[in-house]
């Protein structure tokens, strides 16, 4: 039986628990298999907890967690070039999405899938809403730049979408 | 320009993961405690158990050394002098390794500069790795060169009778150059197409700029 929850942790764990939708959104997006996911799901957060000491708590945690998710999703070396320890399956069940329907689901990953890691990671935070003053607090650049960036990264996104409808 | 398609595409993303089942507390804490995972902290964890396998080795080497050459003093002083030629520059190569990967992943911070600071970490790192074996290797067989010539001609050879030390040094930087030219590709393979990887993906980011 493990021991319970330090306060440090506890506290952790509740700002982790609100906001893990955004380590699913970046796993999901940049990780294939399920197994793949797991490993990044993991790496995430090992990174967020090894960094949560320097968390300043007025800043917003959701945008402090997608600079963390994206910054471990796009620099760390994957499963493919390094083997790593793994969470087994009892420790780590990832979650299943109830609302989706395979087709559109398929559909939306596919044109996604065509982005690189790093358009990517704009476009997630696109597709969640996120201003571009907001975007600037993840990737550092200003909204001037991100406004070309965004513009040349919808575009790109419009032809996959496209293609995924002329497959159909 | 229509924005239908993008409109569509944030709906499905929505619909996708709103409906996210979630982990609990529970599910949470075994990750919180698991040992970190990043890639440095894996090298750091290698090199701690090469310093243990050279801690070991060391005690072999001295063992040897006592059972070969008894009494014989100027192969001690060699063995002495081969020993110090390694270890030094390997203490000072694991300091300096274990100093650059303490610093871990620069992983809070936003993307730009935290991927300018990772590549430039791991430049660091694999620098380390290709000058230390670069250095170590030639002066490595150089040392142990001396040491086989003061078991007095009945190992090997004697440098006078068998070989030059024209020779010798033609021998050493010939098996230094193919030693470093293996450490070379050993990094490139391992390690340097991720660093170009992330080089290529910094280029993206800054490409804005």
């Amino acid at each position: 039986m493990s021991k319970p929850a330090t306060t440090n942790e506890s506290e952790f764990i509740a700002r982790l628990e609100v906001n893990q939708a955004i380590l699913h959104k970046v796993c999901r997006m940049y990780a294939r298999t399920d197994e793949a996911r797991r490993d990044l799901f993991q790496d995430i957060v090992a990174q967020m907890w090894r960094a949560w000491p320097n968390f300043r708590h007025g800043s917003k945690v959701s945008t402090w967690m997608y600079r963390i998710a994206l910054n471990v999703a796009i620099s760390g070396l994957r499963k493919s070039t390094l083997p790593t320890e793994t969470l087994t399956e009892e420790q780590y069940r990832l979650p299943q999405t109830e609302s989706e329907t395979p087709d559109e689901v398929a559909r939306l990953y596919a044109a996604l899938d065509g982005l690189n890691k790093v358009e990517k990671s704009f476009a997630i935070l696109f597709l969640d809403d996120y201003s571009y003053e907001e975007m600037a607090q993840v990737t550092g650049l200003t909204t001037d730049h991100l406004r070309v960036k965004m513009f040349r990264i919808r575009e790109k996104l419009r032809t996959l979408i496209q293609q995924q409808h002329d497959t159909l | 320009m229509k924005n239908d398609e993008l409109n569509d595409l944030k709906f499905a993303w929505d619909a996708a993961t709103s409906g996210q089942k979630t982990l609990n507390r529970e599910d949470l804490l075994p990750l919180v405690r698991q040992q970190t995972q990043t890639v440095f902290s894996k090298i750091r964890r290698n090199l701690l158990f090469e310093v243990v396998l050279g801690i070991l080795a060391m005690i072999g080497w001295g063992y040897f050394v006592s059972r070969i050459v008894p009494g014989n003093g100027e192969a001690y002083l060699a063995a002495l002098q081969m020993t110090l030629l390694t270890v030094l520059p390997l203490s000072f190569f694991y300091y300096e390794g274990f100093r650059y990967l303490g610093r871990g992943m620069a992983s809070d911070s936003r993307l730009v500069p935290a991927l300018q600071r990772t590549i430039a970490h791991w430049e660091q790192v694999l620098r380390l790795y290709f000058w230390g074996g670069a250095a170590l290797i030639p002066t490595f067989l150089l040392s142990a060169v001396w040491f086989v010539n003061c078991l007095g001609g009945k190992y090997l050879f004697k440098l006078t009778d068998k070989m030059t030390w024209l020779e010798i040094v033609a021998w050493v930087i010939g098996l230094s150059m193919a030693s470093i030219l293996f450490v070379w590709i050993s990094i490139r393979v391992s390690y340097g197409k991720h660093v170009s990887e992330l080089k290529a993906c910094l280029r993206e980011l800054e490409e804005a700029n």
